[in-house]
């Protein structure tokens, strides 16, 4: 099992109701393929950063789960396949959490050095000025 | 770098940037561990107008962060979050 974030943006000609439904589908889709959901995001109407499909706005919506890659293909193909579907993104959160903890590893062989060069650590506000 | 410090022991400012204040790494002070995509308040401020990345020598990014924030805008572009490019 893997985490996973997946984002998709809904068609706006969609109503409220609508939308709701089709998350619903989705979430069925990721529970019968037995991934475990963590969250469901709705953020809501949003404007498009740029047109997609000739679209300026859509329905955003989240899911963090934790999955198996056949899940995350499955839950792809439905979205290519689906007209209320315009565009969405999955990506991989266990790899971020492992980059995290490299980043933290750094962090902490700074302090270090800096504690032992006798160097003291300055405040956010200190440095931001 | 070495600070100089004056009679009362206060690190003196030195001027280093033609009298700007220095750079400095905003995720590193705030230690942060990675950048979200979908944090796009932080991700519009290193992509101005044209919506390019705005490069490390200009935000004083460090290294690993400016990395970091790359794969997110990349991330955020392709959801249409941030514009690939805007006039």
């Amino acid at each position: 099992m893997r985490r996973y974030e997946t984002t998709f943006i809904a068609s706006p000609l969609l109503t409220e109701e609508q939308v709701d439904d089709l998350v619903r589908h989705f979430e069925g889709i990721i529970a019968e393929q037995g991934g475990e959901l963590l969250k469901t995001d709705k953020w809501g109407r949003k404007k498009l950063a740029y047109e997609v499909q000739k679209f300026s706005e859509g329905y955003y919506t989240l899911f963090e789960m934790n999955a198996g890659s056949t899940l995350i293909a499955e839950l792809e193909r439905r979205f290519r396949n689906d007209d209320a579907v315009i565009k969405f993104l999955s990506v991989r959160m266990d790899v971020q959490a492992k980059a995290a903890g490299r980043q933290k590893v750094r962090y902490e062989r700074e302090a270090k050095r800096k504690a032992q060069a006798g160097i003291k650590e300055r405040s956010a506000e200190e440095v931001m000025g | 770098m070495k600070r100089r410090t004056d009679g009362k022991g206060k690190p003196k400012k030195k001027k280093v940037f033609g009298g700007r204040r220095s750079k400095f790494c905003k995720f590193c002070v705030e230690k942060s561990t990675f950048v979200d995509y979908k944090d796009v308040k932080t991700l519009t401020a290193f992509t101005p107008e044209r919506g390019k990345v705005l490069p490390r020598r200009t935000s004083g990014v460090c290294a690993p962060h400016q990395r970091m924030l790359v794969e997110a805008i990349k991330r955020a572009r392709n959801i249409a979050l941030l514009p690939f490019a805007s006039d």
